[in-house]
């Protein structure tokens, strides 16, 4: 699968860093973008993935797409919301 | 008063616990939940040090005790914190003071409310007769930070996940936060095996499309837990009943654990040695 149909604003990269750093990273770049736009964020499986969606949601954006990547790692996309 | 008789048993069931020190007692006090209120801590702070030795013991069991009070004294010092409503607590062979994390009140993972539910059972049960101490702990959801499975009786707050496909876009997200391997999204569908989900809810809160709809929220009962010398896990034995339904529950529990307890018997030991399927059949109508 690939998420090239949709135009990607913004990527970041969040493999590396602990929790809750991803969920912060991920706010403050959502934070630069426009209603609609959409985020690109590299991130680790487990309680990363747990974390980041949840916050995602609770905010009200929304998760377009899920990759998994060969490496265990996923590319999320994230539209931002109102 | 240090030459009349002293009731230990009469003393305990007050909170007054015998410390090593002779005369010497540490108050246990009745604290529901691990919640105390800042007018309280200020009574308690003027109390240590009026009765005590100025210091105050917080227990595992998210209780507050004032030790080195002196016999003489353990007349007076409830009038002081009574006025905030600040009550004895309780010791030996009676239901123990509730413990609950802060469940949804507090906790963004929490699925029920824990601090409601002790303060009800804690007023309807709290210091009630019975064979051996019987201990009660609720938890907001399946992440067990108040170790439910630790308690005589234990509660656990729980979600059922249902997956609606119309709403579902298959992104497989829901997948990969469950930690019980309970979904599997795959040739464009979504397989949920309730065996083993733990009814969490993380699907619920995560899902971009709220695919998951949550059905019924519930509690999720454990029996028999203790630590001590002879520890043992509680047995999960009724998931997902009604505030009512568990309500009868633990009521039918106390009396089946006063009818057929031996002398010294918690009621896990009492169960294993009947067998849980009794004890279910006593207890579940
Ligand atoms: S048991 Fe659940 S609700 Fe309670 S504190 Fe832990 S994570 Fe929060
Ligand atoms: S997270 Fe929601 S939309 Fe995504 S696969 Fe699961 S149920 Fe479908
Ligand atoms: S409720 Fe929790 S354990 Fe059950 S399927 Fe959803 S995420 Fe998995």
């Amino acid at each position: 699968m690939s998420a090239s149909k949709l135009d990607i604003t913004k990527s970041i990269d969040t493999c590396g860093d602990v929790c809750p750093m991803n969920m912060v990273k991920t706010k403050f770049a959502l934070k630069d973008l426009s209603t609609g736009e959409v985020l690109q964020v590299m991130l680790c499986g487990g309680e990363p993935i747990r974390n980041v969606s949840r916050s995602v949601k609770d905010e009200g954006h929304r998760i377009v797409k899920l990759d998994k990547q060969d490496d265990d790692t996923f590319i999320m996309l994230i539209e931002k919301g109102e | 008063m240090t030459d009349k008789i002293i009731d230990y048993e009469k003393l305990k069931s007050g909170g007054f616990m015998r410390q090593l020190q002779q005369g010497q007692f540490a108050l246990r006090l009745r604290i529901v939940g691990g919640r105390v209120e800042a007018d309280q801590l200020r009574v308690l702070a003027d109390a240590a040090e009026k009765y005590g030795d100025g210091h105050i013991h917080i227990t595992s069991r998210q209780g507050v005790e004032i030790p080195f009070v002196n016999i003489d004294d353990v007349n007076n010092i409830g009038h002081d914190l009574v006025d905030v409503n600040l009550r004895r607590g309780t010791c030996g062979p009676r239901v123990r003071g509730v413990v609950a994390c802060q469940g949804n009140t507090v906790c963004p993972r929490g699925l029920v409310n824990p601090q409601d539910l002790a303060q009800k059972i804690d007023e309807k049960y709290f210091a009630a007769p019975a064979p051996h101490k019987f201990k009660i702990g609720i938890t907001g959801c399946p992440a067990s930070c108040l170790k439910p499975q630790e308690n005589d009786f234990g509660i656990m707050g729980g979600v059922e996940p249902k997956w609606i496909e119309d709403l579902c876009i298959i992104c497989g997200l829901c997948q990969e936060v469950c930690r019980m391997d309970a979904i599997k999204v795959e040739d464009g569908t979504v397989y949920f095996d309730r065996e083993k989900c733990d009814l969490c809810g993380d699907c619920i809160a995560s899902c971009p499309t709220d695919a998951w709809e949550n059905v019924k929220t519930g509690y999720t009962i454990f029996i028999g837990g203790k630590i001590g010398r002879k520890p043992k896990l509680g047995t999960k034995f009724v998931e997902l009943v009604d505030e009512d339904t568990l309500f009868d529950i633990l009521e039918r529990t106390l009396n089946f654990y006063r009818e057929n307890a031996k002398s010294g018997e918690r009621i896990g030991e009492t169960i294993d040695r009947l067998g849980i399927e009794i004890y279910k059949e006593a207890v579940l109508k």
